[in-house]
């Protein structure tokens, strides 16, 4: 366990100095700046439609783009970029002939993934709330600071959309894994992507994965209370398939490196 | 330092991507303890492929590979915490400082902090330790690489081409490091290469591989033996029975095709054998020198 440990830290040494860290911090800020600037601007319109309250008409006014947008893309992105550290510097022959558990190797990275992507959400989540409190000091009629802010309903939104992400992280993790070409993972990723862009009205898209994410925030589990439940279990289930089948067929493969 | 004859030791060694092309066939290497072996080989010999094998980046875990005595595959951890290995061209982090380089491995391999200034120093890279790896020359990459793999004091050293695409001022800093680690601290060290002019100077032992075999193994001067009894003497004479009957007790003497084909040792022989023949009368019509495979194998390893 400790040479996990130490493992997973050098894996987070491999990560510094690379894109992946002004691509996190850009992908967070985006929609929140952006969000922000057209509060200021047509403040005819978006005082009345951030009522009640302003904060939750703003929590899904600021989500409503990144579920099902930026967080399917730089989670893609994201995991393309840091199996690439490997083989744009032609160092996995290096690191397999090192004495790692193969299972060690595989989930210390994913672990750094899996960090980054959750990095993402709470920086997401810090910039929703400077955002929201920027609009009301830029902007009376908004009445910001009359509203408490609604840190369970944040809290509760990022982790719903980061348990749905999570299977697309582990799928692209194993096709990043099995293809050198950066422009493959991140191909087949984005195809996978706009698909279930096209199948959301579908009856069966609870079993499309790509879809998870945007589904945890779109549907209405007011309405469909059943559908939370279903779509935590669903996310759960493809999660760990998608992780032991990748786990156990990088192990196999007859050449690494 | 185990108390081994061989390091590594391969048994009928056989490896192929697809069935029926065999990349390797019954490769039997021995690398003895504390030696130096050059792994010698034309491009595309199998040199590479069976230095991959030996660190497990092929998986074949039927394949007979034993490393400090004990079967690679159900004791991998363990062997590879012994080895340091450096395959094809160097792996480094670009990104990242020489120093960080060796910290990635540092953390991976569990030896102390201060390896990485002890390494530094080894591989005389103590003042670009601070620079970004992907500005170092390519000499500098190929001694960080060698650092790295010295990280963990290993009692073997595998290097596929260490010195593929150095300057000969490169050549001769990567020959006196491997000497001195051979030397000073006793590490095996398995050394590929396809000239043998790079490497000869260090060696102890070798071992050449062409088409996916093994076809010698020894010392140098055991090779020196092998590639002189390689050559064959065609010669066209007047009356090959008796021109036979002069050299029978000295030679070998095969007839072939109206010739006659004898085995020598060396160059001189000719000159001797011709001797022989003018002495009693026996016309030469032709002495031809004939270059087997084997030779070609030779001149291609052998000169720069």
């Amino acid at each position: 366990m400790n040479n996990f440990f130490l493992n997973t830290r050098a894996e987070f040494l491999k990560a510094k100095r690379t894109s992946v860290t002004g691509i996190t911090l850009i992908a967070a800020l985006f929609v929140p700046v952006i969000d922000f600037i057209i509060c200021l601007e047509r403040p005819d319109v978006m005082t009345h439609r951030m009522q009640p309250g302003f904060w939750l008409p703003y929590l899904q006014f600021v989500w409503k783009n990144t579920a099902a947008i930026i967080v399917p893309i730089y989670t893609i992105l994201i995991t393309s970029l840091i199996v690439q550290v490997e083989y744009r510097n032609n160092t996995w022959k290096q690191v397999y002939a090192s004495p790692r558990r193969f299972g060690d190797i595989f989930f210390s990275k994913l672990i750094v993934i899996g960090t980054l992507v959750l990095s993402f959400f709470l920086l997401f989540s810090l910039f929703f709330i400077l955002s929201g409190t920027a609009v009301g000091m830029a902007n009376n009629a908004y009445h910001v600071s009359a509203n408490p802010i609604p840190f369970t309903e944040i809290i509760a939104t990022a982790a719903r959309i980061y348990l749905g992400i999570l299977p697309v992280m582990a799928i692209q993790y194993w096709l990043s894994l099995r293809f050198k070409n950066f422009a493959t993972p991140l191909g087949i990723g984005m195809a996978l992507w706009i698909s279930g862009i096209v199948l959301l009205d579908w009856d069966k898209i609870i079993y499309y994965p790509y879809m998870y994410a945007p589904l945890m925030f779109f549907s209405d589990f007011s309405k469909h209370p059943e559908k939370l439940p279903q779509l935590i279990i669903n996310s759960s289930v493809c999660l760990v398939i998608a992780l032991l089948f990748g786990a156990w067929n990088i192990r196999n493969q007859k050449e690494k490196g | 330092m185990e108390a081994r004859s061989n390091i590594i030791e391969t048994r009928n060694l056989d490896f192929s991507f697809h069935p029926g092309i065999p990349i390797l066939k019954n490769i039997n290497l021995q690398v003895p303890a504390g030696s130096i072996y050059g792994f010698l080989g034309p491009n595309g010999a199998g040199k590479t492929t069976t230095l991959r094998l030996l660190l497990g980046l092929i998986k074949q875990e039927q394949s007979s590979i034993q490393i400090f005595g004990q079967d690679f595959w159900p004791n991998r951890i363990t062997v590879l915490k012994r080895i340091g290995s450096l395959i094809e061209q160097p792996s480094l982090y670009g990104h990242l400082t020489g120093r960080e380089n060796l910290e990635v491995f540092r953390l991976s391999y569990g030896c102390e902090r201060i390896r990485i200034d002890e390494v530094l120093a080894i591989a005389g890279l103590s003042d670009a330790a601070g620079k970004k790896a992907k500005e170092y020359s390519l000499g500098m990459k190929q001694r960080l690489a060698i650092a790295i793999a010295l990280l963990h004091q290993p009692e073997v050293l595998i290097l596929d081409e260490p010195t593929n695409g150095l300057d000969p001022n490169g050549i001769i800093e990567i020959r006196d490091l491997l000497r001195n680690l051979n030397q000073e601290y006793g590490t095996t060290i398995l050394v590929s290469s396809h000239l043998l002019p790079e490497v000869e100077k260090i060696i102890t032992h070798l071992g050449i591989i062409n088409h996916g075999q093994l076809i010698f193994q020894g010392t140098l001067s055991e090779l020196q033996q092998f590639k002189t009894a390689a050559l064959t003497l065609a010669a066209e004479v007047d009356d090959p029975i008796k021109a036979t009957a002069f050299l029978s007790g000295s030679f070998t003497v095969i007839p072939t095709n109206g010739q006659l084909h004898i085995s020598i040792q060396n160059k001189e022989q000719v000159a001797e054998i011709a001797r022989i023949w003018v002495q009693n009368q026996i016309n030469i019509y032709q002495l031809t020198l004939l270059k087997s495979d084997l030779e070609d194998l030779f001149m291609q390893i052998i000169n720069n």
